[in-house]
Formats: structure tokens, C-alpha cells, sequence
């Protein structure tokens, strides 16, 4: 059947084009600190004014959106329209993010605390990215018809992944990432196929994009907590990573509340300031909680499960197996 | 049915795809009603459509290994005398699914169905046929981008079975609810704007 031979034909053209992108850049002198080249990543994304086709390939899955970002005054917004899977589009203004689900004509609003911790978690003084990780100047290439710098993030220890990133070579937009394991293999690439830097981009009508008129609008029911609050602490640090927010989230999803399991579940979060790991607490149920140990999710995205207590833990992360272990094996309950 | 005769098999693929023109699409739905072969393949071809377009109708590895095991351990267990009705029920079960497996065996409702699905692809070529006019008519420049969403989504549609994220591992609801809430919340990276917060907000939402 046609459609068969197109499917390979595009696999094999993005295997190809992986295949190039790890060929070897121009070499570059100028190899900046750490610290400031992630700030000139983070202000080339608050200032840019871009339109783009943005498309994510982790283990064999490929997921793609259409990107409208532009700065109005102090405000980013941003459009983030899938391409892939459930039809939905994402609009955000700084924190506050709504995604939009246009068959179903619900919109989901919440604030994103997560998105207005970057500058400040890097000029915190306990900010540990530059201790765990070192920038290395790979050189330059060109990247979806962009002049791009490559750089790339190596890890000094086993528990993270390494990344290696191109920058736009004018303002420092990100406009692709790898993510590599431990061997330096590309477990997983976010990339622009295709990006118009300074596009004419109508402000006004992109924020009429972010009205719910029309739509069921709801709110995820989050509640910040601790996780001492809740009795469980980790008794031993994984190397780099931080406690950054804990929330409880009341049944996840309609299917466990219509099941009559309605207890909630504690996400507590840790990042070293590129990679993050959640923990996901909740009552151990032997009919539902049977399988312990880890899964390969694709990508750079592991989860692992196991039985502490009278809990079952769930562990998610982009990190190695080995980390998301010892994030298990520190958690215990409060004696 | 000379057409159906001629390349019968490359006749009923281009039809589903809908790569037909308006007269060799009748002329072929002509010689399918009157060719209970050729519907045989064309159901056979919607099956192999649906199973590649659908996470539900394919079998994942952990099916497979499934009824592997189940092989196994019915093979291990001698039947005991006064089981027989039930191992013959299991024999019998065992020989329908294989005998559906590879040969699609029609079901009672087959004849209504068949009519039904007949419709379903008339209809489904003219969409094609219209569709496909009005857009080359009304969107020359947009044809590169409609092309690349189609590549995309239909990458997507291969790779569904052996996807880690979505399939041969556990497909599990509660994993994919947790992978979400870890994803809208876990933006506390240095990389997270743009590409951090693009890469989860291209990826979520499919389990919320």
C-alpha cells in the first residue's frame, strides 16, 4: 500500500537527518561560562519574536506542533498548536498556560510555577547546574535553514543525561536539542523543522487566541504542600538534585474516581536544573499495584515502581535508571 | 472486473487510498460488489488500514507474549477426564482465534456489514477525490505543509506499535496520567524555555 512506503520514506528521512545533525560542526574559540550562555539561552526566549514548526522524536515516536511566540512589552505569549495525536493547542502568557481541547470544547487553565523559576534558580546562590554539568563548544551549523552555534552540556557524573543544543546564532534561541545517554547516543531530539525568526506576528490576535469563550473551562485541583507534611522524606540527597515544589493532586483521572479510588496522590519534584524527577505517592492497592521495577518509556523518560510502606511510589524522570533507583531507595516514611 | 482482474490487489489499495479517479473508482466498486474475492481482500486491506491507524485494534508485544504464555501453559496442562467439554471449549476458542488471526473469518452480521463498509469507501473516495480538488484549488502554497503533517501523523501511525512511549511496554492509563503531570509540572530546567517547555507542551495532552 502507498501509504506504507511513504511512512519509511519519512523514518528513513529523519533517520538520515539525525544521522547529519551528529556529523562533526566547524570548531569555534569561544567557549562562554556556563552561567551566562544559559542566560543568554533564557533572553533570546523571552525576547524572540518567532513562528515555527516544532517536532519532538523520542523512541521512535514523533509528535510535532505549530509555534507562535512573541514578546508584547514585558509579557511572552505563545501558541502551541499539535500537530499530532488529540487535537489541542496550548496558549500560554508567561505562567499561565491554557490548553485548549477544541472537540471536546474544554479548556484546562493553570499557572505553571515551574516557568518563572528560571532566571531566579540560576542566580540563587545554591544554583548547582555549573557543578554537575560543563559546556563544551562543539562549533557551527546550519540548522532548518538557520545559522546555529552547537554546544553541548556534559554531564560529570552517571546519574543525568548529557544534552547537546544549537543555538540561533544571532540571539541564542534554542532551535534544537538532544538529549544522550550515558554513551552519548541521541535518546531523544526536539527540534524546529522549520522557523521564521522576527515574524510578523498580530499580538492582538494572537492573545484573542487565549480566550476560553465557548469552552468548559477547568481548573486542575493542585494543592501545594510538602512533603514532610505528608510523612515521607528522602534520607539520603541524589547528587545535584533539589527539592524544587510538592503538590497533591486529588484522583488523577476520571477512570480512578469512577473505579471509587479517589485518593490522591503527592507529585514531589526534584531537578538539578536541567534534569527534573517526579515522585508520585500513593496508596498501595494490590489489585492495581502489581508490578514493581523499571519501564522504559522511550526517549530519555524512565518511570520506576516499587512498594514503600503501605504507598505505592512511582518514579518519573529524565534521567538514568540508576538515578531514578536511588531517588527509590532514599524514600522512606517519617519514623 | 477486467480492472479487478488486471491488478486486482493494486485496484482495491489505490481505492481505500483514495487514489482513484471518479470513473476507474466506480468501475472498481462496480467489480467489487460483483467479486465476493475481491471483497475478501478489501476487508482483509480495511483490517490492515485499522490495525495500523488504531493503538486499540493492534497487538501490542505484550499481547503476544500473552497468548504466548497462554499457549504454553495450556499446552502444560493435561486435561483431565472430566474436563473435556471445557478443553474442547478452549480447542475450539484456540482454533477460531488462529483461524481469525489469519484468515479474518467473517462474522454472523458479515453480509450487512459488508454493504455497510461498501458505503463507508464510496464515501470515502468522494471525500478523497472532492477533498483533495478543493484543497489543490484553494491552498497551492499550503501543500508542502499539509504534506508534512500528513508524513508526520502517518510516521506516527507506524511507530504507534513499537512506540515505548505509547505501546510495546505496558500501556498503562495511570503511567500515562503520572507521565503527564510530570511533564505540565516538571519545567524546572535551565533548557525549559523554549525547548523544555515546546518539547513537553508538543507531547502532553494525548492523556489528559
Amino acid at each position: 500500500m502507498s501509504g506504507i512506503a511513504s511512512r519509511i520514506a519519512v523514518t528513513f528521512g529523519w533517520c538520515l537527518a539525525a544521522a547529519c545533525t551528529s556529523v562533526q560542526a566547524q570548531p569555534v574559540a569561544y567557549e562562554p561560562p556556563l552561567n551566562s550562555w544559559l542566560m543568554r539561552v533564557h533572553q533570546a526566549a523571552r525576547k524572540s519574536v518567532y513562528t515555527g514548526t516544532f517536532v519532538v522524536t523520542a523512541g521512535g515516536n514523533m509528535v510535532s506542533a505549530r509555534i507562535w511566540h512573541v514578546c508584547d512589552g514585558s509579557q511572552q505569549l505563545e501558541r502551541v498548536e499539535s500537530l499530532s495525536g488529540t487535537p489541542r493547542a496550548i496558549f500560554r502568557r508567561d505562567d499561565q498556560v491554557t490548553t485548549f481541547f477544541p472537540q471536546s470544547r474544554v479548556a484546562i487553565t493553570e499557572v505553571r510555577d515551574s516557568l518563572g523559576l528560571f532566571p531566579n534558580l540560576l542566580k540563587s546562590s545554591d544554583s548547582s547546574i555549573g557543578d554537575y554539568y560543563r559546556l563544551k563548544a562543539l562549533g557551527a551549523q546550519r540548522v532548518a535553514g538557520i545559522d546555529a552555534e552547537v554546544f553541548q552540556l556534559v554531564p560529570i557524573d552517571r546519574l543525568r543525561y548529557g544534552y547537546r543544543v544549537w543555538n540561533e546564532k544571532k540571539t541564542g534561541l534554542i532551535i534544537q536539542l538532544q538529549t544522550l545517554d550515558l554513551d552519548g547516543k541521541v535518546l531523544e531530539q526536539a527540534a524546529f523543522s522549520e522557523l521564521q525568526m522576527d515574524a510578523a506576528v498580530n499580538v492582538s490576535k494572537l492573545s484573542r487566541m487565549g480566550s476560553t469563550d465557548g469552552y468548559r473551562v477547568l481548573q486542575p485541583d493542585l494543592q501545594k504542600t510538602t512533603a514532610d507534611a505528608h510523612g515521607w522524606l528522602l534520607q539520603k540527597d541524589i547528587d545535584g538534585f533539589k527539592a524544587t515544589a510538592c503538590y497533591l493532586r486529588p484522583a488523577v483521572s476520571a477512570a480512578a474516581a469512577s473505579s471509587g479510588d479517589a485518593s490522591s496522590t503527592l507529585q514531589w519534584m526534584f531537578s538539578d536544573g536541567v534534569a527534573t524527577v517526579s515522585l508520585f505517592l500513593e496508596s498501595f492497592d494490590g489489585r492495581r499495584h502489581v508490578r514493581e521495577g523499571l519501564t522504559d518509556l522511550g526517549g530519555a523518560t524512565h518511570s520506576l515502581t516499587r512498594r514503600v510502606a503501605n504507598a505505592w511510589l512511582t518514579v518519573v524522570g529524565e534521567a538514568p535508571p540508576a538515578t531514578l533507583n536511588a531517588f527509590a531507595q532514599a524514600l522512606e516514611r517519617k519514623k | 472486473m477486467d480492472e479487478l482482474k488486471s491488478g486486482s490487489n493494486e485496484s482495491i489499495s489505490a481505492l481505500i487510498d483514495g487514489e482513484l479517479q471518479t470513473e476507474s473508482c466506480a468501475h472498481v466498486i462496480g467489480a467489487l460488489l460483483s467479486d465476493a474475492k475481491s471483497m475478501d481482500t478489501w476487508h482483509v486491506y480495511q483490517v490492515v488500514g485499522d490495525v495500523l491507524r488504531s493503538t486499540e485494534l493492534a497487538p501490542t508485544t505484550n499481547d503476544l507474549a500473552f497468548w504466548n504464555r497462554l499457549e504454553q501453559r495450556l499446552a502444560i496442562e493435561s486435561p483431565r477426564p472430566d474436563d473435556s467439554a471445557s478443553v474442547h471449549a478452549t480447542d475450539a476458542m484456540t482454533h477460531s482465534v488462529e483461524a481469525w488471526a489469519t484468515t479474518g473469518r467473517d462474522g454472523a452480521n458479515a453480509p450487512q456489514f459488508r454493504w455497510k463498509a461498501l458505503a463507508s469507501v464510496a464515501c470515502t473516495a468522494l471525500v478523497a477525490v472532492v477533498g483533495s480538488g478543493i484543497w489543490l484549488q484553494t491552498s497551492p502554497s499550503g501543500v508542502g505543509q499539509l504534506a508534512n503533517g500528513q508524513a508526520v501523523e502517518a510516521t506516527k501511525e507506524v511507530v504507534v506499535v513499537t512506540d515505548p512511549v505509547a505501546g510495546t511496554m505496558l500501556r498503562d492509563p495511570r503511567l500515562d496520567e503520572l507521565m503527564a503531570a510530570h511533564r505540565q509540572l516538571g519545567g524546572h530546567s535551565a533548557l525549559q524555555v523554549p525547548a523544555g517547555f515546546l518539547r513537553n507542551a508538543t507531547f502532553e495532552g494525548a492523556s489528559r
